[in-house]
């Protein structure tokens, strides 16, 4: 793992399915929209020893409009949404700050889980992404630093914590921890 | 016969510690071993999983009501 810039990480990993699933749905994607990964799937492609049934991504708010065509997209490469075939439905859902999920038909997991971005943190996450270089893919991912503080100070499941230990420890040298008490600061103002 | 009682306070504190012993291990080895090296040992487990996700009968609204996202 070589953390080649601040805003760069290069991976000369073997790729997992797991990997080669979120490749494929990013590749539709990221035609129609900004992007970030968060959560989980950050810790795994890093080097987590552990699975998930779930990647957890932020997009942009948009309009119905662009989701119908992201969605069309979507279901002609295979996928379907777990939680509904209306796009009304689907919008709402994202509208009212929940999320969609996307798995391969007709198979429930692993699915991609959107949301739209909610706040503050969502937009830096989504304006200022990670690149995780890995393969011939790139994949933008959210800053490690917020992703522990995240996990330190609000989510706070052993997993997560978890998580946010091993990051801590493959990032050691590289981590701006000023930045991740920043974010805490913050975050414990929500 | 004594029997052994287990304070279960006790064992999840045992289980806590080797859990985060074995973060710190792995961590490390991931920090000064080559990337395919450790990505090696972590695709034995990976696709492990991937393969008994594609077996999985679940319905979507069995898998959605598991996830607590319908009732």
């Amino acid at each position: 793992m070589e953390f080649v810039d601040k805003n760069t990480i290069k991976l000369d990993k073997e790729v997992n399915e797991l990997d080669k699933f979120v490749f494929r749905f990013i590749k539709i994607l990221e035609k129609h929209t900004d992007y970030v990964i968060v959560s989980g799937y950050v810790a795994i492609l890093l080097g987590r020893d552990r699975g998930t049934d779930d990647i957890d991504i932020f997009i942009s708010k948009s309009s119905k409009e662009k989701l119908a065509v992201l969605y069309d997209d979507l279901v002609n490469n295979g996928y379907w949404c777990l939680n509904s075939s209306e796009l009304d439905d689907m919008y709402s859902l994202l509208i009212s700050k929940h999320s969609i999920r996307f798995a391969l038909e007709p198979s429930v997991s692993p699915n991609i889980e959107i949301k739209f971005s909610k706040d503050i943190y969502d937009d830096i996450s989504l304006k200022e992404p990670l690149i995780a270089k890995v393969d011939y893919s790139e994949l933008r991912i959210s800053y490690i630093e917020l992703q522990i503080a995240y996990k330190e100070e609000i989510l706070k499941s052993n997993k997560d914590l978890e998580d946010a230990k091993h990051l801590r420890l493959v990032a050691k040298g590289h981590l701006n921890e000023n930045l991740i008490n920043e974010y805490k600061k913050e975050l414990r103002k929500k | 016969m004594k029997t052994q009682r287990f304070d279960p306070k006790e064992i999840r504190k045992i289980n806590d510690e080797d859990r985060m012993w074995f973060i710190e291990y792995w961590a490390e080895y991931v920090r000064t071993h080559p990337d395919k090296e450790w990505s090696r040992q972590q695709n034995i487990l990976i696709n492990s999983l991937m393969q008994n996700a594609k077996n999985s009968k679940l319905t979507k609204e069995q898998y959605l009501r598991i996830k607590g996202e319908i009732k």
